[in-house]
């Protein structure tokens, strides 16, 4: 008998009948409770408490790419697919939300994330300059070579230039100019705005003269010989690196972080001996809405190794996201290949069409467009689908997602205005306009299929705030993301809200004609309402606005969005206290 | 019986709750913790609770789902260690640099082939020109099959214009099928017979362009035929006596020359999708100690590589070979044509067809799977014949089709596992070029 065999008999036989009954009721019961059992009373969440303060430097850890891949491809996947209670949640629609969220479902500052466009906007200076403190590295003196980088795609170094800054240089593939450096630049500006920490990463224009070798730099070279890098190994590499007309070379240079490295971060899990690390990062709201801005910028490599912790200023540890030379359309040492990011490696689903169909079913990626310029790549917004993106490994907290955390990803991608994303193309320093042109205008119109569909599945009415009336009364306003984004317009929208107080309705459902302000009850009504309540002294009374949306395109209602508040006697007004979306 | 329920379900709750904890994040962290100094002796320590990932009921709804996939998760946690072990020590690029000298120049290097077993490669590059790589190929199987090689290849002159190589080899082929000469040999005549081959041979070439090469080779071998000693199948020389099959209980020296002709216009050579290979020969075979053996074989091979529409590519190949005696001689029974190789038809035994001329055409199509992975569906049609211009017959064509997957890289790697099915056999073909 097979070891499977045995199991089964040993489960399903020797296990006694009531056992197996009381487990499956058991089962039965919890999923049943923890759907239904929902309150209706909005309760504020306590704040996490701040991940900045001071604690012991935990320990430095190399993350094993080889390990990690076994893991993601292979036992985690059979263990999400195992998983009953993930599925049972998933059943009762009621997913495990992001723990890091406020009241108004946003994301407190940490060491992971700071809100920033999404907040308030940057001006274009403040993207221009994106984490930036200095100007790059000094190409008036010399840049000695401390070290090669033997990892990732593409050839680099490691140098100290004259004022004695630390950067990590990276060069462009052949034949392909600007293409990794652009992506990488462009890229680290953008996600610096959407609120992630990214090291500083210039454009860079050096003439080759000014690389030194210092003494005993590690090598390995081609024949896999560990040795001293030589300066004829210097001029080899230099050789194959594409000069502009005037000699010199186009670098991406990234600029030491501060601070003692610690190696990348986990999607999952926390750091054991870091004390600030205390909420699952699968269930971190900023790793989970990663996954639409990353989508957004073709950045499929978002696994561990393209992270990174710094034990900033010795007090606590700080994540960064490094590496962006794969996104956009480069795959740091050649264009980004077609399927990346619509196929995950061997689709199963993709694979069987294809063969099944001897070849003739095509996969969305083989009907992509031919690489229009070099120094862009395979990037387009042709097909793109942000649903159904794909990156390079499962990721934890990606697959943790649920629909209010792409919706924050969302409101991090919509956040960029036209003239922003041109100012961080800009900083590509492309020197064909047309490419940069055409990088532009596919950012934007990917920037729009991810608002379009993201917000025609979650209620995009947001930004609550109670105004006074001119009669000395108060509204709750609003603001329609997606209109406010330009993808949807005010005259083929329509509000509706329902207004209820201790979840009793207090009035019929009312509509909105070309108004984002509900008008609240007045101070008399709510003293009367608040008399005649028969609410628990335990409590306070909230009142609360459901409000749903919809559009002529698709004639339904939309989900809901609630908004809570409670009366503050003392000042005679409406207190926000919080949001509930429906997912 | 009650007793051994009780013992086995606490096994399972053992076992169960053990893994639970061993799985549950950040195990093994935990331990280096308390055991790890403070980095500072001024830091401030805050103790906070981490949250838990996972409610109680959560763990308890997924319990019958961790039992089932335990032995699964297990498995796949021994290979991330192994994997991450291989990895973290570099164990590959290790051994290889271990394998090589400091100036990448000799090494040697583990060597598997379907035909002779396991072994290793002894190479040295760069002698006499730069292209050059002297190498000594040893290889065998725990049943006696064994392989040596000394073959020094790649040796240009005159800017690559001109090139010679040398090889000298000894095989010890142990249990090679045979089934009796012709094209309708029932199974049930399978024999075998261990075949010892020592071959030596100089080639000259001419490279007038990069597509096109003309090669000569004078070679000398010598075969010595002996019982089989496979047990699956009776031996040869137990089936066939001396004058069915020429050469089988006599040592054959022969003199080989041969003029070769190899045109390669392929668009890369690990994935091409246009162009063709073709390679003709023809070869004059004398025997050395004695003049019963005289013979002359003429082969061509061409494959022709067709691009349909997004990298699906048809690939067509035509083969055919002729082999025939001179006046009144023979052909040891060995050099005649044969079908049953992995580059002939798939699916069925080595050495499955014998006879003096054959004729083979392969249909191959090849979907992209993956990044540098293709699936391939082929085809594999072929008949022997005494003459196939006379004896060529439709309904005598033998057919073996299967599926296979390749990994390539455009300078010219190849590696590819394939499936070969027929009538007869299933063969599994795992290739690395």
């Amino acid at each position: 008998m097979s070891p499977f065999n045995k199991l089964k008999k040993v489960l399903l036989f020797r296990l006694p009948g009531v056992v197996l009954k009381s487990i499956f009721g058991l089962c039965f019961l919890i999923v049943l409770f923890s759907s239904c059992g929902t309150s209706h009373r909005f309760v504020v969440p306590d704040p996490p408490p701040d991940d900045r303060k001071p604690v012991l430097m935990p320990e430095a850890r190399a993350l094993n790419l080889a390990e990690d891949n076994v893991e993601k491809i292979a036992t985690m996947t059979t263990q999400r697919f195992f998983d009953l209670s993930r599925h049972f949640r998933s059943l009762a629609g009621s997913p495990r939300q992001a723990f890091n969220v406020d009241a108004f479902d946003e994301v407190y500052n940490s060491s992971w994330f700071i809100n920033r466009n999404a907040r308030k906007e940057m001006s274009v200076e403040e993207i221009a300059r994106g984490p930036n403190t200095g100007t790059g590295p000094d190409t008036s003196g010399v840049w000695l070579i401390f070290r090669a980088k033997a990892e990732g795609v593409s050839p680099g170094f490691f140098i100290e230039d004259s004022r004695g800054d630390k950067y990590v240089i990276k060069f462009d593939p052949a034949g392909y100019p600007e293409l990794a450096s652009g992506a990488e630049v462009v890229s680290t500006k953008l996600f610096y705005a959407a609120g992630y920490n990214v090291p500083e990463n210039y454009i860079a224009f050096f003439d080759p003269k000014i690389l030194q070798l210092k003494k005993d730099v590690n090598f390995t070279d081609k024949t896999g010989t560990k040795r001293s890098m030589n300066q004829q190994d210097l001029e080899e590499i230099l050789a194959s690196i594409p000069k502009r007309p005037d000699g010199l070379i186009r670098a991406a240079a990234s600029k030491y972080l501060p601070g003692q490295l610690l190696g990348g971060f986990k999607y999952i899990g926390v750091r054991e001996d870091d004390m600030n690390d205390f909420i699952p990062h699968e269930h971190r709201r900023d790793l989970r809405g990663l996954k639409v801005i990353a989508a957004w910028l073709n950045h499929y490599d978002t696994k561990a190794n393209n992270s990174l912790d710094i034990f900033y200023k010795n007090q606590y540890v700080r994540h960064y996201l490094i590496d962006f030379g794969s996104s956009l359309g480069s795959q740091g040492d050649e264009p980004m290949p077609p399927e990346i990011g619509r196929e995950g490696p061997a689709d199963p689903v993709q694979t069987l069409k294809s063969i099944a169909s001897l070849g003739i079913y095509r996969r969305p990626w083989e009907k992509q467009p031919e690489i229009k310029y070099l120094s862009i790549g395979n990037f387009s917004a042709k097909n793109f689908k942000p649903d159904k993106y794909k990156y390079i490994l499962p990721n934890p907290a990606f697959g943790n997602a649920t629909s209010l955390d792409d919706y924050w990803g969302t409101k991090l991608v919509m956040s960029f205005t036209d003239e922003q994303i041109r100012t961080a193309v800009e900083q590509g320093q492309y020197s064909d306009p047309p490419a940069a042109e055409y990088l532009i205008q596919t950012l934007i119109e990917r920037r729009d299929i991810v608002g379009r569909y993201w917000f025609n599945r979650v209620n995009p009415l947001d930004k609550f705030n109670i105004q006074k009336t001119f009669d000395g009364g108060q509204e709750l306003c609003f603001v329609d993301l997606a209109v406010e984004s330009g993808i949807e317009s005010t005259d083929i929208s329509q509000y509706r809200y329902d207004l209820r107080r201790n979840d009793i309705a207090i009035q019929p459902s009312r509509s909105l004609q070309n108004k984002t302000c509900v008008l609240l009850p007045h101070k008399e009504e709510v003293l009367k309402a608040t008399n005649n309540s028969k609410a628990s002294a335990n409590h306070e009374i909230q009142w609360e606005v459901k409000m749903q949306v919809r559009r002529e395109s698709s004639g339904k209602w939309s989900k809901w969005v609630k908004v809570y508040m409670t009366w503050d006697e003392s000042a005679g007004e409406f207190d926000l206290i919080g949001i509930r979306r429906q997912e | 019986m009650g007793g051994d329920s009780q013992k086995i379900n606490r096994i399972i709750l053992f076992v169960l709750l053990a893994f639970l904890w061993s799985t549950s994040p950040g195990f093994g962290q935990r331990t280096k913790q308390l055991t790890k100094k403070p980095a500072k002796s001024d830091s401030v320590k805050i103790l906070r609770k981490k949250y838990r990932a996972k409610k109680t009921w959560e763990h308890l709804v997924s319990l019958p789902g961790t039992l089932v996939s335990l032995p699964l998760v297990l498995f796949f946690k021994v290979n991330e260690e192994l994997v991450g072990y291989t990895y973290k020590h570099k164990l590959v690029p290790r051994a290889l640099d271990f394998l090589t000298s400091d100036d990448g120049e000799w090494g040697l290097r583990p060597r598997y082939t379907t035909r002779s077993g396991y072994g290793v490669k002894l190479f040295r590059k760069g002698l006499i020109s730069e292209q050059s790589n002297l190498n000594l190929t040893l290889t065998g199987t725990i049943h006696g099959r064994q392989s040596y090689r000394l073959w020094f290849k790649n040796v240009d002159f005159l800017n690559g214009v001109l090139f010679g190589e040398g090889l000298i080899r000894y095989r010890k082929l142990l249990g090679e099928n045979f089934y009796g000469i012709g094209n309708d040999r029932p199974t049930s005549d399978r024999s075998n017979y261990d075949h010892k081959l020592i071959t030596s041979e100089i080639t000259l070439g001419v490279r007038p362009s990069k597509a096109f090469v003309l090669s000569i080779v004078a070679g000398y071998d010598y075969n010595k035929i002996l019982e089989g000693s496979s047990d699956d199948s009776p031996t040869t020389q137990n089936k066939f006596g001396d004058s069915d099959l020429p050469g089988l209980r006599e040592k054959v020296k022969v003199f080989r020359y041969q003029f070769g002709l190899h045109l390669d216009t392929r668009n890369r050579p690990g994935n091409p999708s246009s162009g063709n290979e073709s390679l003709l020969t023809g070869t004059l075979f004398k025997q050395k100690d004695g003049d019963r053996f005289d013979f002359w074989k003429i082969s061509a091979d061409i494959r022709q590589y067709i691009h349909l529409f997004h990298n699906r590519l048809l690939v067509l190949r035509l083969a055919s070979e002729i082999t025939e005696p001179f006046a009144n001689k023979e052909i040891p029974f060995y050099y005649l044509s044969t079908l049953g190789l992995h580059d002939s038809i798939r699916g069925y035994r080595r050495g499955r067809f014998y006879d003096r001329d054959f004729l083979i055409t392969t249909l191959e199509y090849r979907i992209p799977f993956w990044y540098s992975v293709d699936t391939m569906l082929f085809v594999d049609v072929g008949q022997v014949a005494s003459d196939i211009l006379h004896d060529f017959k439709l309904n005598k064509f033998q057919l073996g089709y299967g599926l296979g997957f390749r990994l390539w890289s455009e300078e010219g790697f190849v590696a590819s596992i394939e499936l070969g099915l027929s009538d007869e056999k299933v063969r599994i073909f795992l290739k690395v070029e």
